[in-house]
């Protein structure tokens, strides 16, 4: 996992209180709410659904707080052939590589879900649907003993929605933007994963 | 003087029907009344003692009548005989001895006839069948042979036989009306006989005493009768003053002496009428019915009383004498009528307390109904509903329900929206109010010294500008009552608790105090967030005594979702693939 955290929410700049104020109301017809609803209302004679409800709507916010950074790490690393830059045999340990990538767009689909669980157990689920495209141009990553350590940044544009069933709760589109300077990934995304034989 | 032969078979015929007049016919063969007359004078010598007599003047009547009147006058019948003259025919045209002369008593006299006058002798003339015969029924003998004079025809055979008509009348014709015939063809004519008058039987009754029936009943009266050889005739009713039912009057009288099975007819003394009659039974019914009611069995309407009652408007609720009553006819029976009841306009009543809304009721006259409670964030006992509703009409005294509110705790929670609180970082501190209220104020004290002002807002934020264990605590207020949640803690590490940790506090959730604005009520809990191990996944806890410990946890699930990557079409030449 990188420790770089860059968020959808802060790439689109989402206002997410208007995802809570949108997502409360659905929750009260959504078929996986109403089931947390009646259990927790059959089976807890203290709490109540509208703070449930509440706070289950407040937690859709963080359904944006995506790293996206690791969505792109990871299209990258099944998408743009970069297998050879972590073969220890075209390239020494500490060679730095520099890879620059195509323009290409990455799409991206989610379910998310917030779960609700009384005293443990799961008694209700609200799934959303989470998707966003990012036209992506001038990327250049930089690449070290098999990892990705950096991404230097160029442009991108593109578009993102949340909904949970049919409720909209997030829509936007992102006008291009330039990334200056570097995004570092600390110690780095491996280009192969642990079970790899390479 | 040439006798007529045709004319003297006609007077036999009618003659022989006519009995009186039969002894008249057979001196109808003697040659002349001037040659007869000297024998019937009686002889001179006689003349001295025999009374004398005036003889009434008979021309133009009957036969039958002019004989009657000579015979009363004390002259004999002689011969009859007919010549044509003026004159019905049949009528007497002379008589013999003459009107008025005087005659000695037992004078015989004779008669001369005016006879059919003859226009034309038969066998001279006509021979064709120029004469119809007209219709003769239903007249009687002379009218017949008039008739057929004018026809000039000739009656011919008349008989008599038990035919249908008045006797004396032609019943039957022979040619039949309509036939042509013949000028002075010969008609015969069957009449009604006269009605045999057989020699009634000595008729000896038996005479019999009616009984006096007085005092008896009709019944009783008409088995008397028959006792008695008697029958019972009509019965009558009349006003008496016997016993009713009992007989006061007959006919014939009692003991008058009457032949047996005479009828005898009775008059009853008819019941008196009663003079008190009994109030018959009026609630419930229309005025105007139970006042027609009144008038057939003969009582008046008395006073008539409105009053207000549940009853059907202009209904009897009451009477006075009560059904049943037995009173004097004409008597007055007074009655209470129904007027319904006045509606009533429903009051407002919601934001009244309940013993206000109570006092309310009462005043416009209505009623209390249930009162049940329903939770709300007014405060308890407020009316929140009613029925009916307000301005509803209703009958007086009709039930309002009232739905009154049962305050639910007003429960305010501090969370604090970031997972990672750092110093010198900017904070946000939500504070959220259940149940959710307008116009309240806000005001949040975050433990280092700071506090906000009262917000409209029910976020603040901070900064904490040293590490440490903040007591954060919100308040809200509205009119002059302030809630406040339980103090959370909020931990700013110092400059290795990121990296240790990197987990802290994702979501403080906190207690809530509980608070009726009029302290009817004393609930209290509260919720607290915990930090647990799994990042981002806040813990609502509930502690409660009462109720024990229950936990809802709120956890996010990410997905690592499906990707696709395309070229933009300048990059094809790089493509790398989709997916």
């Amino acid at each position: 996992m990188s420790e770089t955290m860059f968020t959808l929410r802060e790439l689109f700049e989402v206002d997410v209180k208007d995802i809570s104020v949108r997502a409360e109301p659905g929750l009260d017809i959504y078929q996986g709410a109403k089931k947390a609803r009646e259990e927790i209302t059959r089976e807890s004679r203290a709490i109540r659904w509208p703070w449930v409800r509440q706070a289950v709507a407040e937690e859709t916010q963080d359904l944006l707080n995506l790293n996206v950074v690791e969505v792109l790490a990871r299209a990258w690393k099944q998408f743009m052939k970069l297998e050879e830059c972590a073969d220890p045999n075209k390239h020494g340990r500490g060679e730095k590589i520099l890879v620059p990538l195509a323009e290409h767009t990455l799409n991206s689909v989610h379910h998310p879900s917030v779960q609700i669980l009384l005293k443990g157990r799961e008694v209700g689920s609200v799934k959303c649907d989470l998707q966003f495209s990012l036209i992506l141009e001038g990327f250049v990553l930089l690449i070290q003993d098999g990892r990705i350590l950096e991404i230097q940044a160029g442009s991108a544009s593109g578009e993102g929605s949340l909904s949970l069933a049919e409720i909209s709760l997030w829509k936007s589109e992102m006008k291009p933007v330039h990334f200056p300077g570097r995004i570092s990934l600390g110690k780095g995304i491996p280009l192969r994963n642990a079970g790899d034989s390479h | 003087m040439r006798p007529n032969h045709g004319f003297q078979q006609r007077c036999v015929d009618y003659l022989r029907v006519h009995a009186a007049a039969l002894v008249l016919a057979c001196a109808w063969a003697s040659p002349s009344l001037t040659q007869q007359a000297p024998q019937n004078h009686p002889p001179m010598s006689a003349l001295v003692n025999v009374p004398r007599v005036v003889v009434p003047d008979v021309r133009g009547r009957q036969l039958t009548e002019a004989r009657e009147i000579l015979q009363r006058a004390g002259l004999k019948p002689g011969t009859m005989s007919a010549d044509s003259g003026p004159g019905i025919v049949g009528t007497v045209l002379r008589q013999e001895p003459q009107q008025n002369s005087v005659v000695l008593r037992g004078t015989v006299f004779n008669l001369v006839l005016v006879a059919p006058s003859k226009q034309q002798e038969p066998g001279d003339g006509d021979q064709e069948f120029s004469r119809q015969v007209p219709k003769l029924t239903g007249l009687s003998l002379n009218q017949a042979s008039n008739l057929l004079e004018r026809s000039r025809l000739e009656l011919g055979n008349v008989s008599a036989g038990p035919g249908k008509g008045a006797p004396g009348t032609v019943y039957a014709q022979r040619p039949q009306a309509g036939t042509w015939v013949k000028t002075m063809s010969r008609i015969d004519v069957e009449i009604v006989e006269l009605p045999k008058s057989p020699p009634a039987p000595a008729k000896v009754p038996i005479l019999v005493f009616v009984p006096n029936l007085f005092g008896q009943t009709s019944k009783g009266a008409e088995q008397v009768l028959i006792e008695h050889g008697l029958s019972l005739g009509s019965v009558s009713s009349g006003s008496a003053s016997v016993t009713p039912g009992t007989i006061f009057r007959q006919e014939p009288v009692a003991n008058s002496r009457v032949a047996q099975g005479t009828q005898v007819h009775i008059e009853v003394a008819r019941p008196p009428q009663k003079t008190t009659v009994a109030v018959p039974e009026l609630v419930h019914l229309d005025v105007q019915m139970g006042k027609a009611l009144l008038a057939q069995v003969g009582l008046q309407l008395g006073a008539v009383t409105n009053e207000e009652s549940e009853s059907p408007r202009n209904s009897i609720t009451a009477q006075s004498p009560n059904a049943g009553t037995q009173v004097e006819r004409g008597a007055s029976v007074d009655l209470i009528v129904a007027q319904g009841i006045p509606a009533v306009e429903v009051p407002s009543l919601a934001g009244r307390e309940e013993a206000d809304a109570q006092a309310v009721l009462q005043t416009v006259g209505l009623q209390m109904g249930t009162v049940s409670e329903h939770e709300a964030a007014a405060s308890s006992g407020t009316v929140l509903s009613q029925r009916p509703s307000a301005g509803e009409h209703v009958r007086k005294g009709t039930a309002v329900d009232l739905v009154v509110s049962r305050q639910i705790p007003s429960e305010l929670t501090v969370m604090i929206d970031h997972s990672n609180p750092q110093k010198d970082k900017i904070l946000t501190f939500h504070s959220h109010l259940e149940p959710l209220q307008r116009g309240v104020k806000y005001r949040f004290t975050f433990g280092d010294g700071q506090a906000t002002n009262w917000l409209t807002d029910s976020k603040a934020q901070h900064t904490y500008k040293k590490a440490g264990d903040f007591q954060v605590q919100a308040f809200a207020q509205k009119g002059d009552t302030t809630v406040s949640s339980e103090m959370v803690m909020v931990t700013i590490p110092g400059s290795g608790w990121a990296s240790a940790a990197g987990l802290t506090v994702g979501v403080l959730a906190l207690g809530g105090g509980a608070y009726f604005y009029h302290g009817r009520r004393l609930f209290q809990k509260w919720i607290r967030a915990v930090p647990k191990p799994d990042l981002g996944t806040p813990h609502l806890f509930m502690d409660n005594e009462s109720l024990g410990n229950e936990t809802v946890c709120i956890r996010v699930a990410y997905d690592i979702g499906e990707q696709s990557v395309s070229l933009t079409p300048e990059s094809r030449p790089e493509k790398e693939g989709t997916k």
